[in-house]
């Protein structure tokens, strides 16, 4: 096993804050798929395609992407490695929710893992797939509980202007757009609260 | 509560529908049963244990209290699991009450425990289990709030001249007394979110 995916997998894990997910063991997880040199401004997955593949974000950035109402693509997040992108689809099976595009200064490193692939390891009963489910876990309670936190930031001093919008004394007033797409990014695990 | 054996009981989850009879012996042996009467309070917002409860019999309602307000959250069936946030990551406090419905028992996965029982397909049956619930949640939630946000932003076609009409926002009661869904897409958020988010 590479001392670099051991590394890696351990630091994934502590940004997520999971238990239980053995480093050695998640390790396996990032042997188990492709790696590769992923150059700057290029595609990895496409809004609305099938979900095939998970992907592990090694080093790099990657910009998130979601349609506009006008119907153009619009950032709305940047993750950094190391980061795990597209497991929702994996566990769900839904499609593309957003295009990813490798972003920032220069290429990304990513490991492609099939979305079968990824599956079965999570239906390990070894250490490898223990490792896999909490860290699965750890993603998508961080993923809730981030989202409860970004409501009650947008909503922070969202009431005054609420109360003026009842009394009629002030134009309706709200959250914007923007922030809804802050709200879906942590809700899918791209963003995390605001503050 | 119903007097058959605890294997048995645990037997008749759904989450537990294909794991051989020997590894949820081996689960109930591992894990401390807890048994709660009505009102008992299962889990405490604001304290820091590191356990989840399965639900096995009974049934458990969560809430949360907010600005001295308790908002109702959800209920607990049978196959469910609470708790869970502070067993899978570190560093958790609760973040809402659970009381015992209805009498109830419970079965408690500690971190020890989850140790102790790594490769048991009932153990991995349940984790499997509460990815898909998670799962769920995330969906309905996101899905909940793009209708909301269409509710609350509904499509303004442009004027004779040019202009985008402002939307009617209606009135807050409907014709039948019942109040109406909040205007705005902030006041639907708070009451998705059961007064979770925002200062009063």
């Amino acid at each position: 096993m590479s001392a670099g995916f051991v590394d890696v997998a351990r630091k994934l894990a502590e940004s997520i804050g999971a238990v239980g997910a053995d480093p050695l063991f998640l390790a396996n997880m990032f042997a188990a798929g492709s790696l590769a040199e992923v150059p700057l401004n290029h595609v990895i997955c496409t809004y609305g395609s099938p979900s095939e593949k998970v992907f592990l974000l090694v080093d790099g950035t990657v910009e998130i992407e979601k349609p506009d109402a006008s119907g153009g693509l619009r950032p709305i997040a940047l993750v950094q490695g190391p980061a795990m992108i597209g497991h929702m689809g994996a566990i769900d099976g839904s499609t593309r929710s957003a295009t990813c595009r490798v972003s920032g200064q220069t290429s990304a490193t990513i490991i492609s893992l099939d979305t079968d692939h990824f599956r079965r390891l999570m239906g390990r009963p070894d250490g490898t797939g223990g490792a896999v489910r909490h860290l699965v876990l750890a993603c998508l309670i961080r993923q809730l509980g981030n989202t409860n936190l970004t409501v009650s930031s947008l909503l922070d001093g969202m009431s005054e202007r609420e109360a003026a919008t009842e009394t009629g004394t002030h134009p309706i007033q709200d959250i914007t757009e923007k922030d809804l797409h802050l709200l879906q990014a942590v809700l899918r695990g791209w963003s995390i609260p605001p503050g | 509560m119903a007097d058959l054996p605890f294997v048995d009981l645990l037997s008749q989850l759904h989450c537990f529908r294909s794991v051989p009879r020997n590894a949820l012996s081996a689960l109930a042996e591992v894990c401390e049963v807890r048994t709660y009467e009505i009102r008992d309070a299962v889990l405490t917002q604001g304290s820091s244990t590191d356990i989840a409860l399965l639900l096995v019999e009974g049934m458990l309602e969560v809430s949360v209290q907010a600005r001295q307000t308790w908002h109702h959250i959800a209920t607990i069936q049978p196959g469910e699991v609470v708790g869970e946030s502070a067993l899978f990551m570190q560093d958790i406090s609760r973040n809402a009450t659970v009381l015992a419905h209805k009498p109830s028992r419970c079965l408690v996965l500690s971190p020890d425990a989850v140790t102790r029982l790594a490769g048991n397909p009932a153990l991995m049956a349940l984790e499997l289990s509460i990815v898909a619930s998670l799962s769920r949640r995330i969906r309905k939630t996101n899905l909940e709030i793009q209708s909301a946000w269409k509710d609350t932003h509904p499509p303004t076609p442009p004027t004779a001249s040019g202009k985008a009409k402002t939307a009617d926002k209606g009135s807050k009661a409907t014709e039948t007394g019942k109040p109406e869904a909040p205007r705005t897409f902030a006041g639907r958020l708070r009451t998705m979110f059961k007064g979770r988010g925002g200062k009063p």
